[in-house]
């Protein structure tokens, strides 16, 4: 006896109103009714229930294919409104429940489009369970050119082969960092770049200050030259002057040397600053993740229940082993002549061969379900040691690590105070000379005043002069402190020397660039390995459905999906299989559909296929339907098909054996 | 254990595939990388 799911729809397509049915598990279903009686209704709900999750209504940017396939079959409305998804024209709300041993699953659908899906959904059954006329499958091999051309079959194998996808991602991670790096690297050689320009107008700048203060030199001794009283007055202010001057000149080089190591120091002191802030936040990560941890292994998984379901689950395998050998005893030695009698085991069949190989048969199914069930049990112990090993080897790290933080920690926080301890003296000096620069300053104006009063014009061009040369000399002293600056790069808060940051990011992006084409060439090794799979079993299936021996189906090496046809005196021409006739366009979307079901299949267990039916001929059909049987108990999956009739009434669900 | 630098990206990469780290624990780890190594050269 077959065990029975079952589905109930309400408000879905077509049908207003509520309405059941029964389909039976693991096996072909055959949806059967005439025009408008809601078989499509009843396979979209059920695609729907199985096939619509978070995935498919929250796409990330990344993957959003999901999503375009839902719109594509009609379960999703369309962007635009144009097709208005499963519910009902004339209903507020719809349901669809899918009921089965214990998992209930259930999909509610409201007007205002909000949709809430079960949590068991798994979207990838949209790409790998479902075969329509509108699917991608069809589309693909159906439209010349613009879907086969974007390569959609490497889209769909990358995306459901979970592993390839995993090193696409992570290659894009290391792309990320990888121009991050080499941005950074512009940076540094922008920065080495300026700096011979920079060094050039310093220099020349320096030229020009001291042509300024040469001709400032020239001009006073010009002054007083008239008149012979007068001459004895102006040289003992010029010679007071030009001490002054020279005295103003020398302080203004000790200021610049002391505000040049304040900057200095205040440098060292933001680096220390930041470099303490990183441990600190350093230390404060390495406690939370120890604390993680130590929650962590306080509470260990229970290893001794697995060991112990282990070991009683080996003892019950031992048994039924014991038990099939006692069967293959009994098959060598029954007598088919005997007089009937009833089996003493299971005490209602009739103790012959054939009841015997029953029994057997049960038993090596069991046997190899407990050992399926025993792999998974080992998997699963393995990788709980290994974890609780990890995870005890990454706290004794933590540890470590954290006294040596804590160390580099208590070293940087000295210096910071020692250096800190230097400031003062320092600004103390400063507050002294430019005092002594003001007092100076005052004293120079004076003497120019007196000057000024003996020789105007010349004043007046000697004062255009010391203008000129304190505008050239700030302009200087900015210049020098950008040189002192550009010659640093900040890097993860640490000032680093250009050349040694150049160095190191040159190797970094070399890194992180190689990286970045494993993550990728292990992404497409992958997809070959999946696309070698799949063509052998699309091409044995193709043969068994009487598909002709002339043309072999394949995915080639840039997932192009081609037709290869030797004709029967051996020429090779490559087809494009929207060339083929429908029929076997519809052969080829259902063996590529089983092919993707095999391999991608996790967690869905069901094929839905809405409206092929009537694309085949009677032999053609009796294979596709012997063949998809025969799938659904071999790998334990719930086929459902719909199909026209010209008799009136209503749904009626059968199976075929 | 002194594993060569492409190699522990290797290793990286990997680890995120088979699900033992996250995509947030690999960011920590690349930028670990990165941190380390110019921690390495400040102190030289």
């Amino acid at each position: 006896m077959k065990k029975s799911v079952s589905l109930t729809i309400s408000n879905i397509g077509g049908i207003l109103g509520e309405k059941q049915i029964l389909i039976s598990k693991n096996a072909l279903n055959v949806i059967e009714g005439p025009n408008a009686s809601g078989k499509s209704s009843v396979a979209k709900g059920l695609i729907a229930v199985l096939g619509i999750d978070n995935r498919v209504l929250h796409p990330s940017s990344y993957n959003r294919i999901w999503m375009i396939e839902a719109r594509n079959l009609g379960i999703l409305p369309e962007q635009g409104g144009h097709r208005a998804g499963i519910l009902h024209a004339d209903a507020e709300k719809g349901e669809v429940t899918l009921e089965e041993d214990n998992i209930k699953r259930r999909l509610i659908i409201e007007s205002s489009g909000k949709i809430y899906p079960d949590s068991n959904a798994n979207s990838n059954f949209l790409l790998v369970g479902v075969l329509t006329p509108n699917s991608w499958l069809y589309s693909a091999i159906s439209r010349p050119g613009d879907m086969r051309n974007e390569s959609i079959f490497k889209n769909y194998i990358t995306k459901l082969s979970a592993k390839a996808d995993k090193y696409e991602q992570a290659g894009s991670i290391l792309q990320e960092y990888y121009s991050k790096l080499h941005k950074l690297q512009n940076e540094i050689k922008r920065r080495k770049a300026m700096i011979p320009t920079l060094k050039r107008e310093i220099e020349s700048l320096k030229k020009e200050l001291s042509d300024l203060r040469q001709k400032r030199d020239e001009l006073m001794a010009m002054i007083g030259t008239e008149k012979e009283h007068k001459k004895q007055k102006i040289a003992h202010i010029k010679i007071k002057l030009e001490k002054l001057e020279k005295e103003k000149d020398e302080i203004k080089e000790e200021i610049r040397k002391y505000k040049a190591s304040k900057r200095s120091l205040e440098n060292d002191i933001k680096n220390l600053e930041a470099e303490i802030e990183t441990l600190s936040r350093k230390i404060e990560e390495i406690q939370k993740r120890r604390s993680q941890i130590e929650d962590e292994l306080s509470n260990p998984p229970d290893i001794k229940a697995i060991e112990a379901e282990i070991s009683m689950l080996q003892e019950k395998r031992s048994r039924l082993q014991a038990l099939a050998d006692l069967y293959y005893v009994a098959l060598d030695n029954i007598d088919e002549n005997r007089e009937a009698s009833v089996c003493p085991l299971c005490g209602v069949g009739e103790l012959n061969i054939g009841h015997i190989r029953k029994h057997l048969q049960e038993t090596k199914e069991e046997i190899s379900k407990i050992e399926k069930k025993l792999r998974e049990l080992v998997t699963k112990k393995t990788q709980t040691e290994r974890y609780l090993q990890n995870l005890n080897q990454e706290l004794s790290q933590l540890e470590k690590e954290e006294k040596r933080t804590r160390n580099l920690l208590k070293d940087r926080k000295n210096s910071l105070q020692a250096i800190r301890g230097e400031l003062p003296g320092i600004n103390t000096e400063l507050d002294i000379l430019e005092n002594r620069l003001k007092k100076i300053e005052v004293k120079i104006s004076e003497y120019k005043e007196l000057l000024r009063k003996e020789n105007p014009e010349l004043i007046s061009e000697l004062d255009k002069l010391s203008r000129k040369i304190e505008e050239k000399e700030k302009l200087l002293e900015k210049k020098q402190s950008q040189y002192t600056t550009m010659g640093y790069i900040e890097l993860e808060g640490i000032s680093l020397d250009l050349d040694v940051a150049q160095r190191i990011t040159e190797q970094l992006t070399r890194e992180f660039l190689e990286g970045y084409r494993y993550s990728h060439n292990q992404a497409e090794r992958v997809r070959q390995e999946a696309i070698k799979q799949f063509n052998t079993m699309v091409n044995d299936v193709l043969k068994r459905i009487g598909f002709s021996e002339f043309k072999k189906i394949y995915l080639d090496r840039d997932y192009i999906l081609n037709v290869k046809y030797v004709s029967p005196d051996g020429d090779i021409k490559i087809i494009q299989p929207h060339a083929l006739s429908e029929s076997e366009r519809v052969a080829i979307a259902l063996v590529l559909m089983l092919a993707l079901n095999k391999v991608y299949r996790e967690n869905i267990g069901y094929i839905v296929i809405d409206n092929m039916y009537e694309y085949f001929d009677q032999y053609r059909t009796n294979e596709v339907l012997k063949l998809l049987a025969e799938y659904a108990r071999q790998e334990n999956v719930t086929i459902v098909l719909t199909r026209t009739v010209l008799t009136e009434g209503d749904l009626k669900v059968s199976i075929l054996e | 254990m002194n594993e060569r630098p492409n190699q522990i990206l290797k290793n990286l990469v990997e680890q995120y595939v088979t699900g033992e780290i996250t995509e947030s624990q690999l960011r920590d780890q690349l930028e670990e990388i990165i941190k380390k190594r110019v921690e390495g050269v400040s102190k030289k």
